[in-house]
């Protein structure tokens, strides 16, 4: 609304407003953890984790397929001078598990489970249960964004090990049936690049990621302006923040975890 | 039995819902182009999807392109050619990341707001209310966003290309400390001017399909506050499927079947 009215000559205070806007977000992440800690109702929780893998989980594995299949393909050729095949596995695998495989998951998380966290909460947003349960004395955030939370937490690392997989089949089926590389040396190059640390940080980052999400689509979703037009606006901004927030967040951990290895 | 009509229903829904954007989509954009205000609409489409893009594209790019350059020379660290990292993560950038990324954002922002926008007019009744005034919603409404996502595309892919490559540089030269002139010196040793066209020829594709999916989710919505939610969620995750699938198939038919090197 105010964008509308106060036009292009207001710039400087709609960049404050949106500045302010992500500081009162960030605002919410240990609010939303305080709620998690205290106790989500179990039978909820686990039903939404449940649900949380089991639509998540076709996403990512689409997704992270055919990224490492794509991979794949642009690695062969570029690294054709080089040597070709044996190559493109190695880069693959490494990039792919220790970078592209995570980051592509969350956000397939984030665009099918935290797009739905925000549609949900802010259909209850609009259509007043919200302020339903505060009337009758119960926390929303306790019995609403903590069991969100929880199944996002618990779920994402599993997707991203699912992604993982995904990835390298995709890379390995790219590979052996369309490259017509070796079966077996494609499968042991694509993990020559690994160690079983490398999974253990994908599924760390899992953790962190899936807690960032959860709580960026939640808090989109609290805070809906009234109407289908509120509920369609807060589904998109919990999208598109929590992409951003999980790719800053995804490298600010890359860099601290691997950063020293590097210099 | 039942485990076989488990994995039927989705299948046939999803090709429900893929023939639908097949019967929807391009009708509405071809005579948005030739309607009266479709093709002006379809231009300040395109802006607005490029300013409200244009921060997360490079709050996304940024970040993975320091991602690339810091894994790359790892990498490269070990088998000793530090000098190939500045022209293998612009070729990376440029040809893969840089587009798939870029429609990544493109889809969750753009896109997931096409439908938002659409579907909240679905359930307003505005589209009905359009219809009985004798103005066709598909070539009026929805035919402009998916042009304007199509036109849109390919300039934020330039600017993610851009801010991937200052990425990687910040994280490569300050950071790490690769000497700043081998870095510019190499950067485009990767890549010719036939891979930023392709490149931006691909995201013209990705674009017009991600803009007729949410176009479609959003027209169809069902008509309550829930529904506009579903069709933003629904539209969002099958545009990323579809974008990462058509990148794929165009990786395979520029680089060929067996990827031998780009023919050009």
């Amino acid at each position: 609304m105010n964008g509308a009215v106060n036009g292009a000559g207001q710039r400087p205070g709609r960049l404050v407003a949106a500045l302010a806007d992500a500081a009162a977000a960030a605002a919410f992440w240990p609010r939303a953890a305080i709620a998690t800690l205290r106790g989500p109702p179990p039978v909820d929780t686990v039903l939404l984790t449940l649900r949380l893998v089991v639509t998540s989980v076709p996403v990512v594995f689409a997704v992270t397929f055919f990224s490492g299949a794509m991979l794949t393909v642009q690695a062969a050729a570029s690294l054709a001078p080089f040597g070709g095949g044996a190559l493109a596995g190695i880069a693959v695998g490494f990039g792919g598990i220790r970078e592209v495989f995570p980051l592509l998951a969350a956000a397939s998380v984030a665009a099918r489970s935290g797009a739905e966290i925000a549609s949900q909460l802010a259909t209850m947003r609009v259509t007043k249960q919200l302020e339903a349960l505060e009337v009758m004395g119960l926390d929303p955030l306790r019995l609403l964004v903590g069991p969100r939370i929880v199944a996002a937490v618990v779920g994402t690392p599993l997707c991203v090990l699912v992604g993982c997989g995904a990835g390298m089949l995709g890379a390995q089926a790219i590979g052996a049936w369309q490259l017509g590389l070796d079966r077996g040396a494609m499968w042991t190059n694509l993990w020559s690049g690994i160690v079983a640390a490398d999974l253990t940080v994908g599924a760390v980052k899992g953790l962190a990621l899936g807690f960032l999400l959860g709580a960026v689509s939640a808090r989109e979703g609290l805070v809906a302006e009234p109407g289908a037009r509120g509920v369609g606006k807060a589904t998109n901004r919990a999208v598109i923040r929590a992409l951003v927030v999980v790719s800053g967040a995804s490298l600010a951990l890359s860099s601290a975890i691997y950063g020293r290895l590097a210099g | 039995m039942r485990a076989l009509a488990l994995l039927g229903r989705p299948a046939l829904a999803a090709l429900a819902g893929a023939g639908r954007v097949i019967a929807f989509a391009p009708p509405a954009a071809v005579r948005a182009l030739f309607s009266a205000h479709g093709a002006r609409a379809a231009v300040s489409q395109a802006v607005s999807i490029v300013l409200r893009c244009a921060g997360p594209v490079a709050l996304v790019c940024g970040p993975i392109g320091a991602m690339l350059a810091l894994q790359g020379l790892t990498l490269m660290r070990t088998f000793g050619v530090e000098r190939a990292l500045a022209p293998l993560c612009v070729a990376t950038i440029v040809r893969e990341l840089a587009p798939g990324f870029a429609a990544v954002v493109v889809a969750m922002q753009g896109g997931a707001g096409i439908a938002a926008e659409l579907g909240a007019m679905r359930a307003s009744d505005e589209l009905d209310a359009l219809e009985v005034m004798g103005v066709d919603p598909r070539s009026e409404v929805a035919g402009p966003r998916i042009i304007g996502a199509a036109v849109a595309a390919p300039l934020l892919n330039g600017l993610a290309m851009l801010c991937g490559v200052a990425g990687a540089w910040l994280m490569a030269v300050p950071v790490l400390g690769v000497p700043n002139t081998l870095f510019l010196g190499t950067a485009l040793d990767g890549v010719s001017a036939a891979d930023v066209w392709l490149s931006a020829a691909k995201t013209v594709l990705f674009g017009a399909g991600l803009g007729a999916v949410c176009a479609t989710a959003g027209f169809f919505a069902e008509r309550s506050a829930a529904g506009v939610g579903r069709a933003a969620n629904r539209a969002v995750v099958a545009s990323v499927i579809l974008v990462l699938i058509f990148n794929y198939l165009c990786n395979t038919a520029l680089f060929g079947l067996r990827g031998g090197a780009l023919a050009l």
